[in-house]
């Protein structure tokens, strides 16, 4: 699925891929995150051959022109994991949405593990 | 037969539905209580269209004749003039319509059927969240019904007089659909704007002449039902802001739109964001107007900026109502239209349908006591069945109640004669219960079953004549019945006597039988009105 709007001078289509990319950015910037950890068989594979895969530890789902991303990702220890949940959730809405000019719905944070 | 409307015909259309619509507006105004009770519902359908009739009259000559010209200046006239929530949503319902009828080869009723499909659909697609018992549920259940008749009926004037049909009922059911109709006793303004619309449409075709009413005509013509708005929640959001959105920034892209449109439903509720990437029409009911537009400042110019302040009309309403208050209001029970305008005539500010056959119940008259704009209450119930719930509403309601126990319509409307808006309830109760009493009452009837009964046996059909001491006469023929019913009801001192005529009778038949009845009873004075009532053939009174 992609996203489809136009604006005055004619059709923009945006694939799913170019979202998670932007999204998976945001997000391994934003303090406290470790690790974005890939749920894709697909980057499992990229990974064994060494090679870098866009788009990490992010699912993007699309509907009706509307975003709803899962962000998978490890947190470093001790630091209060809540606020980096918040953070992350703004940090990706934001940059999703200012790239994209879509709207997105949701940001799902999944905290898969704690580095030490 | 008219099976195909052509582009003189769908001009006149739109002329007829624009006039009859401006006639009752103050009517639909006066329903007007959702979502906000700001009373002008009536006046802002009527602007719309009126917006559109002027686009379409504005083009030129040679496209005149042209009906996808035509349809083509209603949509965009209508969507440019909207005004107020139901006037969007109006606009939004002729889009669709005019859409179908540009993208057909004539306008048969079936087509006819699929524009109104068409236009229920855009109409709920610019509303975010659709409520049902609204001008929508009337536009989609007439839609409905008109796919289930349109290849029956190509006979567009049979078929247009079963869609007004649906479209009545429907909209008589709307107070069951949204409770805050109910509460103030109304219907919905917007779906009875919408009939005025579509029965001017049908006057159009059938060439039915709708004289231009000025507003005090207009005035003259108000039912005297008004919603009652003080028990009504407060308004959430005060302000209505309409406004457009032209010359859209390049960047702007429909996405945004979605976005003002999502934001705007944060900030307040009656979001309604429609249009393109040239032109939008954004309304919405908040407390911060000036978010609404700094939202939409970031797409492009605004123009034609209306901000209403909906606290400030709904005050000025309430205190309309409270200057018109009276002291007495007066409700009565009775079957038939004749009848009821009668009941009217004399003063009655509510007439409850009912009768022998069919008792109001406790509820009824409490909605009635509600609606009816007055300190205090006398209920005429015109019947021994309906008293007591008369009396029974009497502890329930907020206003002062009184019950003149009339037992007929008889009864009811020499009660009427004596009344006096000057005089206190109690004063209008005495006079009115001895009015009524002075009056003698007489019912002409059929019999249904075969029984016997006061010394009669009767068949099925039998004519029979009552008065308030049982059955006195019993005929095959009515004016028989009708003669000797006077006979036992009239005495020396009697005067006048008045009949109304119903269940079938027409205005011939009540004529050659009071004439009958002016040689047999030549002391008597005679007069014979329209009553419209099922069941009796006439109700006699005898003064």
């Amino acid at each position: 699925m992609s996203l489809a709007t136009s604006n005055i001078y004619g059709r923009i289509t945006i694939t799913d891929d170019a979202v998670a990319t932007v999204a998976s950015h945001a997000a391994s910037e934003c303090y406290g995150v470790a690790e974005l950890i890939s749920n894709r068989f697909s980057d499992i594979v990229a990974d064994l051959f060494n090679k870098k895969k866009y788009g990490r530890g992010i699912r993007v789902t699309t509907m009706d022109n509307r975003i709803f991303l899962s962000v998978y990702a490890t947190i470093k220890q001790d630091i209060n994991e809540d606020a980096v949940k918040e953070s992350l959730k703004r940090a990706v809405a934001y940059s999703v949405e200012s790239f994209s000019g879509m709207r997105v719905k949701a940001v799902d944070v999944h905290i898969v593990g704690y580095k030490v | 037969m008219l099976t195909n409307i052509d582009a003189k015909l769908f001009r006149e259309m739109i002329v007829c539905g624009a006039r009859l619509l401006s006639n009752h507006r103050e009517a639909v105004d006066t329903l007007n209580v959702f979502p906000v009770p700001d009373g002008d519902t009536g006046t802002n359908m009527s602007l719309t269209l009126q917006a559109a009739l002027r686009e379409m009259e504005s083009l030129p000559e040679e496209k005149l004749g042209n009906i996808y010209e035509l349809a083509r200046a209603v949509s965009k006239g209508s969507l440019k003039g909207a005004r107020g929530n139901s006037g969007v949503i109006l606009s939004q319902i002729l889009k669709g319509f005019c859409e179908v009828i540009i993208n057909s080869k004539e306008l048969t009723t079936k087509v006819f059927s699929v524009a109104l499909k068409r236009g229920t659909e855009i109409a709920y697609s610019a509303v975010t969240k659709p409520k049902e018992g609204t001008i929508l549920t009337v536009i989609r259940m007439t839609a409905e019904y008109s796919e289930t008749i349109c290849v029956k009926h190509n006979n567009f004037l049979k078929f247009m007089q079963l869609i007004i049909a649906r479209a009545e009922e429907v909209l008589k059911e709307t107070p069951e659909m949204l409770p805050v109709l109910k509460k103030a006793g109304v219907v919905d303004s917007g779906g009875k704007g919408l009939i005025y619309v579509i029965r001017g449409f049908y006057n159009a075709m059938a060439g039915i002449e709708i004289p231009e009413l000025s507003l005090e005509e207009q005035k003259s013509e108000e039912p005297s039902i008004r919603a009652d708005v003080h028990d009504l929640d407060d308004i959430k959001y005060g302000y209505c802001t309409e406004f457009f959105i032209t010359n859209i920034y390049p960047k702007t892209t429909e996405s945004d739109i979605d976005k003002l449109r999502d934001y705007l439903c944060e900030i307040g509720d009656s979001t309604i964001v429609i249009g393109d990437l040239y032109l939008i029409k954004v309304h919405v009911h908040t407390n911060n107007p000036d978010q609404a537009l700094t939202g939409a400042l970031k797409l492009g110019e605004i123009d034609k900026i209306k901000i209403e302040n909906m606290l400030q009309q709904n005050r000025e309403l309430k205190d309309k109502l409270h200057r018109e208050k009276k002291a007495v209001g007066i409700i009565s029970v009775s079957g038939g239209a004749g009848l009821e305008a009668i009941f009217k005539d004399y003063g009655v500010d509510y007439v409850i349908e009912g009768g022998q056959t069919k008792n109001p119940s406790v509820n009824d008259f409490l909605d009635a006591v509600g609606v009816v704009n007055a300190e205090s209450v006398i209920i005429l119930p015109n019947n021994k069945n309906i008293t007591l719930a008369a009396e029974s509403s009497k502890e329930l309601a907020t206003k002062k109640i009184a019950v003149v126990p009339t037992a007929n319509i008889s009864e009811g409307l020499a009660a009427l004669m004596v009344f006096s808006p000057e005089a206190g309830i109690d004063e209008n109760v005495v006079n009115m219960s001895e009015a009524a009493k002075r009056i003698k009452a007489g019912q002409i009837t059929y019999s249904v079953k075969n029984t016997s009964i006061d010394g009669f046996k009767l068949k099925v059909g039998d004519i029979i004549g009552m008065t308030d001491k049982g059955i006195v006469a019993k005929d095959k023929d009515i004016f028989a019945v009708l003669k000797k019913t006077l006979e036992r009801l009239t005495n020396e001192s009697s005067e006048v006597v008045t009949l109304f005529y119903g269940n079938g009778l027409v205005a011939e038949d009540a004529e050659t039988h009071t004439e009958k009845l002016r040689e047999a009873f030549p002391s008597l004075e005679f007069s014979a009105a329209a009553g419209g009532q099922p069941h009796y053939f006439y109700y006699i009174s005898v003064e």
